[in-house]
This record gives C-alpha cells, structure tokens and sequence, in this order.
C-alpha cells in the first residue's frame, strides 16, 4: 500500500525519467495555486526592491542574493509550469537543490550578523554552525542517500533531512545567541522566523509527500508548500521594512583587528591560565 | 521516522523558536557586563589561593582522616560543592563578559589575521569545554574531584607569544 502510494508522488518527465512530485505540484492549475504564485512572487519583488532602497542590500549581500534568486526561480518555474509542465518536475528539483546551498550561506550571514562586532564569538559561532552540519551529513543526511531505496524517495528524504539541518543549526544559533543574552535586531530575528517557519513547513511536507504520495497532495499538502513559502517571505518583509540592527553592548575598543585579536588572546589565556591552574593542582 | 514524528519535531522547532527569539529584557542584556567590576579579582593572588582552597581536598581529608570528624568532613564537601559551582558560574560570566566586548577595528590584514583567529577559537572552544567538564564533575562527584579527573589534553594550545613577551612569564602572578 505504501508503496502504491509513493509510485503515486512520482512523475515522469519527457526523457523518461522518474523525479518525486514537488511539494507545490498541482497539475490542474487551479486559481488558488495561481494566486499563491503570483502573491510568492509580489512579496518577493517587494523584498528585494525595499531592500534596495533602504540600502539592505550591502549589509546582507547573501540574503538578498538568496532572493534574487528564489525570485528568478519562481518566475522561471511558473513559464516552465505554464510551457512546459511535462519539464517542471525536473527543473523544481535542480533549482532546489541549488538554493539547498545559497540557504546555509544565509544561515553563515545570520551568525556573523548576531555575533560581528564579537571577534573571539563570531568565528565559534561559525565553526559551531560548521560542526552541526558536518555531523548531520556524517550521521543523518549521508546515511539515508546510501540506503537502496528508489532516487526519488532518496531525494525527498534528502531534502526533508538537510531541511532539518538547517533548522537544528539556525536554533542552535538562537540559543547560543540567548546563552550569551545578546539582543537579536528586529531584521535577523525576522530572518531566523521566516526561514524557521519555512523550514518546519518543508520538513512536515516532505516526510508527508514521502509516506503518502500525491493521494495527500492532491487536497491539502500541495498548498502546505507554497503557503510556508508566503508566511515566511511575509515575515521577511515585515522584518526587513526598516534597517534595524541590534545595538552592540558594552564598551566599544578600537584599533586594528591585529591588535584586537591579540588582546583578546591575551585575555582569554589568562582565564585559561587560571583554570589549568586550578587542575593542575 | 513516520510523518507524526516530524510533526512533533516541526512543533518543537517552533516552540524553541519562540522561546529563543523573543525579546531579551534590558535587565537580562545586561547580566554579563555587571560583574565588570569583579574582573580584576580573578587576577588577585590572594582570591586566587582562596579559589584553590575550594577545589583542594586537603580540609576536608584532614577533618576525616586525621582528626577523625567524617560527618563534618561531609557538611563541609557540601558546602565546598556549592561554592565550587557558584565559582565556576562566576568564571564563566566573566569569560562571556570579556567576550562580549565589541571591537570596532580598521579593516585590512586579512590573511595575517587566520592564525591569530584560529588560535582564539581554540583557545576560546576549549575553554568553553573545560568549564562544562568542569562543572559537570563537580555537580556529580564534588570539587575534589578535578585534579583526578583531568585531561592531559588542557595544555594542546602554546602559550600566547605577546603575552609571553609582555609579561615575560607564562602562567598567572604568581608560581605555586
């Protein structure tokens, strides 16, 4: 029944090949599908052009590079659905897969916003992120690849699995945030909502799509795509309205970065002198 | 894993979401940076001896096994547990104060600047491990515990050269 089921999500595309149904797939088109496209593509070309005007741009290149792209990607998917639809299913996935990688560049732009003006923080909480997801490829993401199960079954677990990834590792970043009580500004805290909400809707489609197959998608789980998409690019241009970074605490030190990191080491030898002290003992 | 089970999952991001991301309170932000005028006292000799007393096991062995006291050589683990973890806290504030410090700087010498970055990530990730070691033997066996449980590993790190060229020593004030 399972199965049945997952033969079901599959479409094959006019080479023959088999690729897994997209989250968003809706062969008949319907006027709702339209208008989410159309309200997809409306608040990204809002984002986008607010962020030009505000000068958000420079201070999230990757972001707002991400955007152009998911932007160009929405609009090409909706000529393609429209042309070609035998070919959406196909390119869905080729453009995912390349976004896959523009994500965790974003994910890396929201720890150095959090943590820049922080020397000895902002390269942990870098190196923390680059921990988090090299263990679950190592531990999650690899495994589930290497397992003898159908490509298309294979690319929806892996996207359900790197959609978890990033969740765990942009949490991880909050909470490491929260540890050290820093004030997230009003523009990363929107970005790590929208793309937390994004991301939990994605991983609930995906494992869906992969248990139940296009039975499911044809009534509720088709839209489940799409609307996660508009709630998190509407928290995304809410959040990013207004430049609004969070004020750095304490004093401030000036100087070259040289000399900065050098204090610092300093500093933080010195506490580390105090505690092998101790255990040395 | 079945659907349930990323449902649960997903719920769960959420809700750490809106715990983590909420405002921080202004008291809260500024938790660190109240212990400010407490640094320099970790650099004190005379703190620091008393610091020492905390985690060395010679009180208390000497109320047991010399003068023959083992349920006041106990009240006094007790208490030494206590004031162990309060002074690992303390530690700790201080280390995330001393990090918390914004540095503004003129850009350039990017390339010059890896290693030093490098080295203040391990030094500043292994410092992070050893206080969570730390405290987690002392929450499960005591303050005594420490020397015994000890990684060899502590010392991979060289000391910092311009540390060692301004003060002309390696370890703290004063030598044991």
């Amino acid at each position: 029944m399972a199965s049945d089921r997952l033969v079901a999500s599959r479409v094959v595309d006019e080479a023959g090949h088999i690729v897994p149904c997209p989250p968003s797939y809706d062969p008949s088109m319907t006027g709702f599908t339209v208008a989410l496209w159309i309200v997809g593509l409306a608040l990204e070309a809002i984002l986008l052009l607010r962020g030009r005007k505000i000068g958000l741009l420079g201070q999230f290149p990757w972001f707002y590079s991400y955007m152009t792209y998911y932007f160009s990607v929405s609009l090409v998917s909706f000529i393609i659905f429209r042309l070609r639809p035998d070919l959406y299913a196909t390119s869905y996935w080729y453009f995912y897969l390349v976004s896959l990688l523009a994500e965790f560049a974003v994910v890396l732009e929201i720890s150095d916003h959090i943590f820049e003006p922080y020397l000895a923080l902002r390269d942990l909480a870098r190196f923390l992120i680059i921990c988090i997801c090299a263990a679950f490829f190592v531990l999650y993401v690899f495994p589930s690849l290497t397992h003898s199960h159908p490509f298309s079954t294979a690319l929806l677990d892996f996207s359900l699995r790197v959609s978890l990834t990033k969740a765990v590792a942009i949490l991880a970043l909050a909470a490491a945030a929260r540890y050290y009580r820093l004030r997230i500004g009003r523009n990363v805290a929107g970005l790590i909502t929208g793309f937390l909400l994004y991301l939990t809707v994605y991983i609930v489609n995906f494992s869906a799509a992969e248990k139940f197959g296009r039975s499911l998608y044809a009534n509720i789980l088709r839209f489940l795509g799409p609307l996660g998409s508009i709630v998190c690019l509407a928290v995304w241009a809410v959040a990013m309205w207004r430049a609004e970074s969070a004020p750095a605490t304490g004093r401030r030190i000036g100087g070259s970065e040289g000399e900065a990191l050098e204090e610092l080491i300093d500093q933080v030898t010195r506490f580390d002198n105090l505690l092998s002290r101790l255990w040395r003992k | 894993m079945a659907p349930r089970g990323y449902v649960v999952i997903a719920l769960l991001i959420v809700l750490l979401l809106v715990l983590l991301v909420r405002e921080v309170k202004s008291d809260e932000a500024s938790g660190l940076v109240r212990e400010k005028q407490d640094i320099e006292l970790w650099w004190d000799d005379k703190f620091l001896n008393l610091s020492e007393r905390i985690f060395d096991s010679m009180d208390y062995r000497w109320l047991r096994e010399e003068i023959g006291f083992p349920d006041l050589a106990r009240s006094l683990a007790r208490f030494r547990k206590k004031l162990a973890l309060r002074w690992l806290r303390a530690f700790r504030r201080s280390l995330g104060e001393t990090l918390l410090v914004p540095r503004h700087f003129r850009p350039g010498g990017g390339a010059s600047h890896f290693f030093r970055r490098w080295r203040l990530l391990l030094l500043t990730l292994r410092l992070h491990i050893i206080l969570g070691y730390a405290t987690l033997v002392v929450y499960l066996f005591g303050p005594h515990h420490l020397t015994t449980l000890a990684f060899s590993w502590m010392r991979f790190i060289p000391e910092s050269g311009s540390y060692k060229r301004r003060t002309g020593k390696i370890h703290l004030g004063h030598s044991r």
